[in-house]
């Protein structure tokens, strides 16, 4: 830096007071970086430190830095007696280090002004690194085949990488993973109230007996023809997926359905299979449906209408395509079934079916009404689907005024704890780099072209879905479609994350542990006698989940 | 005149042990009582959210199930009582059985799940024996 030629006083003719140097700490896909340690250092002529130049700073939450530095530290580098040294810290990056070139310097006023633009820190694969993907391998292994239950795997994930940071980080920074505050920021609470809101509606709902009430009108209105009777079941189950937590559904249906099956003297799995496959469709077609949507929503910022006019249409034709399969896989047991004679099991049918609570019905519907249109409107009034979901659930417990306490109760906080322990793993693996390493190596593969990116995305999302938990798979597959959609050319249309919508929540029609409908209803299968095992599941769920991502990608390459 | 308990889910794999049960009863002339327990815990197998009462409905499948149970015992000449319990399988069929004082109780040997699982039902139909000291059938 010897080169500098002008003295730092003469820039104006009289000295400045100080120095400002400003600058944004990027990482390598220029995502902005908080809370990277900015250091100006002074070094003389014989390359010594002289100076520590008043101290550090920290990047904002934008990556922006400013610096201020009183000129009487950094004259002698201005007098061309030394070097300004910058140096750029963040635990999992490595340090960048670079001397300034002082010729970029303009005078304001009183001040002089050094603008040093983006400064790009590199992911370094240290200890920290390893420690955060093993724990977040083992949360998704756990949470996947259900080895700890999944609010204590993800809660011992999040501890784990909390525990590393503060246990040993704080006296060898190679094992600083995040700070508290930093995990906290990783939190989704859009996704933890949307959620919150929407288990409070339907916790109001079940008690009514609604969903029970249809699926025995469904039985009556069909006649006992067990064909007419699944395809309007699952049309029912899949509409009430679109719009309400789908493993609520499958578990006041799936009792019902059973009954209906004994009735009607054929297999329960010809009934549920169909009934949990539609559930799993039907749960793509909103924002609200499936907590891989919600995730996605709430990342991007697309709004429950974005998924009805980008999800709804592929919902439907992937439901007649599961309809025609339905047909071809059950056809000969549905030609078995006849009504049993019995006249007391009927009536028992009948009154297992039976709408309990008319009039809170009656309010849940006007208030799932009155949601329904916010969040149509959820774009125009700038509003959070958490809020939607908040006012309706809340608006309705107004009304309804149940037991509180019991309504609470009722709330299942375990979901809750489970996701935000699940941000905080993700946020984990984001901070050390993990993440960023994969969105490349996907991005390498794909090599800027836009369809290869969208099957990739599609098909991975689809096969992984159907055997790891498609929650944690999306929380972190989210940031992966993100760079691509940054990086590739086209992809602002968020073809990239309808394609990750269609793969996570079909994928989870893969196997029998792929998604939360399935297990609680094999669950229920089993306590009537039923065993649905792996296998059995496999057969008809993995050509259904290919048929449909099938259909799912040829819409996409067309429409977009 | 004895009682015999028949812990059943109602599948087809339950109507052997159903027939066996009913077999027995008309033999002895024992009074015949189904049992159906409503076990909830293959909820915990999943974080999803669960906000409904999902133990009603399992009860009142297992009151379906129980009414088929009777209905067939019916055709077969018989009258069968039906108790429907709460809680984990195994203490509740022992807690029944205590609680009724039936001189036997009836069991289905799993089909499906291999030879293992047929090992844990007979150390299961020992246990009975010994905490309630009913004759314990393995169908």
């Amino acid at each position: 830096m010897g080169l500098l030629v002008l003295p730092w006083a003469s820039i104006s003719g009289e000295e400045a007071a100080t120095l400002i140097i400003t600058g944004r700490v990027v990482d390598s896909q220029g995502v902005p970086l908080e809370g990277a340690s900015i250091k100006i250092r002074v070094r003389d002529s014989q390359g010594v430190f002289i100076d520590e130049g008043g101290g550090a700073t920290k990047s904002q939450a934008d990556g922006s830095f400013l610096f201020a530095l009183p000129t009487e530290i950094v004259a002698p580098p201005m007098e061309g007696q030394g070097e300004l040294i910058l140096e750029v810290s963040k635990a999992s990056y490595a340090t960048l280090s670079q001397t300034l070139d002082l010729e970029g310097m303009a005078r304001i006023g009183e001040q002089l002004y050094l603008p040093l633009g983006d400064l790009i820190l590199e992911h370094r694969m240290g200890a920290a690194f390893f420690i955060a993907a093993f724990a977040f391998l083992l949360v998704f292994g756990f949470i996947s085949f259900r080895v700890l239950h999944e609010t204590i795997a993800a809660l011992m994930g999040a501890v784990a990488i909390l525990g590393v940071s503060y246990l040993l980080g704080s006296s060898n920074p190679d094992f600083w993973i995040i700070s508290f505050e930093r995990a906290i920021h990783y939190i989704d609470f859009n996704v933890i109230f949307l959620i919150m809101g929407m288990m409070i509606f339907v916790a109001v709902m079940g008690r009514t007996g609604v969903f029970q009430w249809l699926g025995y009108q469904a039985y009556r209105v069909t006649g006992g023809n067990a064909w007419y009777l699944v395809a309007l079941l699952t049309i029912i189950t899949a509409v009430a997926s679109a719009f309400l937590n789908n493993v609520t559904i499958m578990l006041l249906m799936a009792p019902v359905t059973i009954e209906m099956a004994l009735v009607l003297g054929i297999h329960p799995f010809s009934l549920l299979i169909p009934e949990i496959l539609a559930s799993n469709i039907g749960g793509a077609a909103t924002l609200i449906g499936d907590p891989p949507n919600t995730l996605i929503g709430s990342y991007t910022g697309l709004g429950f209408l974005d998924f009805l006019l980008h999800m709804g249409p592929i919902a439907m034709l992937s439901m007649v395509a599961l309809l025609v399969m339905i047909r071809f896989i059950y056809g000969k047991e549905y030609a078995r079934s006849r009504e049993m004679a019995s006249p007391t099991l009927l009536e028992r049918l009948r009154e297992d079916a039976r709408i309990t609570d008319p009039g809170t019905l009656r309010k849940a519907l006007i208030m799932g009404g009155v949601t329904l249109v916010l969040f149509f409107l959820q774009d125009l009034l700038g509003m959070p689907p958490s809020v939607v979901a908040l006012l309706g659930a809340t608006g309705l417990l107004v009304w309804v005024r149940p037991d509180i306490e019991d309504m609470l109760q009722e709330v299942d906080w375990t979901t809750l704890v489970f996701f935000m322990g699940l941000f905080i793993v993700v946020g984990g693996i984001e901070e050390v780099g993990l993440i960023q390493m994969i969105a490349q190596f996907i991005g390498a593969i794909a090599g800027g072209n836009l369809v290869l990116a969208t099957l990739l995305m599609l098909w991975v999302a689809g096969v992984a879905s159907s055997v790891v938990d498609n929650i944690p798979f999306t929380a972190a597959a989210l940031p992966i479609a993100a760079f691509l959609s940054r990086t590739i050319p086209g992809a602002e249309n968020n073809v990239l994350y309808w394609a990750l919508a269609v793969g996570a929540c079909f994928g989870g029609n893969g196997t029998v542990i792929a998604s939360a409908p399935n297990i609680v209803t094999a669950g229920m299968a089993d306590r009537a006698g039923y065993h649905l095992s792996f296998s059995h599941f496999l057969r008809v769920g993995v050509p259904t989940t290919f048929v449909t991502i099938l259909v799912a990608m040829i819409w996409i390459l067309i429409r977009y | 005149m004895g009682k015999i308990l028949c812990a059943t889910r109602g599948g087809e794999a339950s109507w052997r042990t159903q027939d066996k049960a009913i077999e027995l009863a008309k033999e002895r002339g024992d009074e015949l009582i189904f049992l159906y327990v409503a076990d909830m815990s293959f909820m915990d197998k999943t974080a999803a959210p669960v906000v409904v009462d999902a133990e009603s409905g399992v009860k009142r499948m297992g009151g379906f199930l129980l009414a088929m149970a009777q209905e067939h015992a019916r055709e077969k000449g018989l009258e069968a009582q039906v108790i429907i319990r709460e809680g984990k399988t195994r203490e509740e069929i022992k807690a029944a059985a205590k609680e009724l004082e039936v001189d036997c109780v009836v069991l289905g040997l799993p089909t499906e799940e291999g030879v293992f699982r047929e090992e844990a039902m007979r150390a299961f139909g020992r246990e009975i024996e010994e905490e309630t000291g009913a004759e314990v059938f393995l169908v």
